[in-house]
């Protein structure tokens, strides 16, 4: 018999092709999760929610391919292709998850099926578009539930079941989160009533886990590296952490967890990912709490003040710094530009108006904590900025979309000059890391 | 117009159709065997810059080790800076047997301490 069984919906990612990417198609929702386990070696089992289309697919990937003990159908979905369109693969921003017919999504249950869950001790149950509280109300009584509630949950009304999760994992891009999320105290106990330990993934930030019986809440710091997408990787730490928990301490298993999600978000080939899971585990724990990382709590971001040196005047298409500015706000993060909060020059402008402009944004400079230029051309007042926040010992990054960056100071002089925004974002966290 | 086709799920050792490099189990790229240069952290607080106030010339062959952190040392075993964090994974590789040496490519004090390294790995 299978040890653990994750139960969701199994649907198709499709990573859009782009400048830098070629199109990948591949199996997603809870498969990212098995793939985990495959990895680590262990026995599992799959409860799943798919259309029939993909039945043959599921079972030659996860039976043959992936190690799965247990394959078991909970439910035919209709209407829908059960496809997910993947815009931004690496969550540098708002990724642009598009699901194919979302709202059309009907599923019929299989009733008979919904026996053979009673059989597992750990449920790993990723929440989605079939009915939780059905599922849930399925279980056995002495089971220990572990959700990951990012996904779809807008309210708590799911979680009123009269049923004691063991974990609940959320992260700071659910909307659950976005809605609710003041302080860390005051989120923890939204969910003090439902679960034993919540585990809050904070993405590059790093995660924040809380037992609500020793009252213990615990930081562990994200692997901060070089990454190929981002699909999947909550999941496989959601995982990872479930299999763990069993073999050693709650910390060292988080620890071990953040270590593999990062593993896995460096690429999609799973044998390279299964031969680094290998490698991880041989570290000892003590090495690996000493080896640190980036960890920025979410409530902490705002006050990181950056300013966006750019040309970004009204006759310019600054739309790289749009997605700059939107990634920089989607994690939370303060970003300033000057010509939109102190105005743009005119062409005729007095000596004293342009003094006057000068002394503003360089007031605004001073308050700020580091500087992002964004390179659309040669533009004087971006590279005097990036000279003057250098000399100031103001974390300087180039972001240089067009790769245009070939003079040796402004090649060397800034932290880093990157055409890739992921690299820029993870120099911010890194930059503001504690 | 014509369409393109996205013909299997592809992801698994042993996969033998489609495009070569993007398909498959593995992609061939291990990352523990891939050299890399990089500035290193806390060169001002390192043992050598402490002792020496001074940087070892470029060219200077130095080896990475683990003391608590991913440590770039010279042959003489005194540190010189830290690898940044983005390297961690290596000492996951470590564990599998690699090594990883190089030599200082870029050492200036001006306008702070810092160096640059080229590293290779090498299997034992």
């Amino acid at each position: 018999m299978s040890n653990i069984c994750i139960i969701g919906d199994i649907l198709v990612d499709i990573s859009l092709k782009s400048q830098e990417d070629p199109l990948k198609m591949r199996l997603g929702g809870i498969v990212h999760a098995a793939r985990c386990l495959w990895a680590l070696g262990l026995d599992y089992s799959v409860g799943y929610f798919a259309p029939s289309y993909l039945d043959s697919h599921i079972e030659e990937y996860l039976m043959s391919r992936m190690g799965c003990g247990g394959l078991c159908k909970l439910g035919e979905v209709m209407d829908s292709p059960y496809t997910m369109l993947i815009n931004e693969v690496k969550e540098v921003g708002d990724q642009g998850y598009e699901f194919i017919l979302r709202d059309q999504i009907t599923i019929v249950y299989k009733e008979e099926a919904f026996k053979e869950l009673m059989q597992y001790d750990d449920i790993f149950l990723i929440y989605g578009n079939y009915d939780f509280r059905k599922v849930i109300t399925s279980l056995p009584m002495g089971a220990r539930i572990h959700c990951d509630i990012a996904n779809n949950m807008v309210d708590l009304d799911n979680l009123r079941i009269g049923r004691q999760f063991e974990t609940l994992f959320i992260s700071t891009s659910s909307s659950f989160f976005q809605k609710q999320f003041s302080k860390i105290d005051s989120f923890l106990t939204f969910f003090e009533p439902y679960t034993e330990n919540l585990i809050l993934k904070e993405n590059r930030g790093g995660s924040r886990a809380y037992n609500y019986n020793n009252k213990d809440l615990i930081s562990i710091p994200a692997q901060t590296q070089k990454i190929t997408h981002s699909v999947g990787v909550g999941d496989v730490y959601d995982v990872a952490y479930v299999a763990l928990k069993t073999q050693m301490p709650f910390s060292d298993a988080l620890y071990y967890s953040s270590w593999i999600a990062t593993e896995y978000a460096k690429t999609t080939f799973p044998n390279d990912f299964q031969k680094m899971v290998r490698r991880v585990l041989k570290i000892s724990i003590e090495d690996l709490i000493s080896l640190g990382g980036c960890h920025l709590p979410w409530e902490e971001r705002p006050i990181c003040n950056i300013y966006i040196a750019a040309p970004d005047f009204d006759f310019v298409d600054v739309r790289p710094v749009d997605i700059l500015v939107n990634s920089l706000s989607y994690h939370n993060f303060s970003s300033h530009r000057p010509i939109q909060e102190n105005g743009q020059m005119s062409s005729d402008a007095t000596f004293d108006e342009k003094q006057s402009l000068f002394m503003k944004d360089m007031y605004l400079l001073e308050k700020c904590d580091m500087l992002i230029a964004v390179l659309l051309y040669n533009d004087p007042g971006t590279l005097i900025e990036i000279g003057i926040a250098a000399e100031r010992k103001i974390p300087t990054i180039v972001y240089d979309p067009y790769k245009i960056a070939k003079n040796c100071m402004l090649t060397q002089l800034p932290k880093l000059v990157s055409s890739d925004l992921d690299e820029i974002m993870s120099q911010v966290f890194l930059s503001f890391s504690n | 117009m014509g369409s393109t086709g996205s013909g299997s799920f592809s992801d698994y050792h042993g996969y033998n159709g489609g495009n070569s490099g993007e398909n498959g189990g593995e992609s061939g790229n291990d990352q523990c065997i891939r050299a890399f240069s990089t500035s290193l952290d806390e060169v001002a607080s390192s043992d050598f810059y402490k002792k020496t106030k001074s940087l070892p010339i470029e060219g200077t062959e130095v080896i990475v080790v683990f003391d608590k952190r991913l440590l770039v040392v010279d042959k003489s075993g005194s540190g010189i800076g830290y690898l940044p964090t983005r390297y961690n994974y290596l000492r996951a590789c470590m564990h599998d047997g690699f090594t990883y040496e190089g030599v200082i490519n870029k050492a200036t004090t001006i306008p702070i301490p810092s160096i640059i390294v080229d590293i290779m790995p090498e299997m034992l």
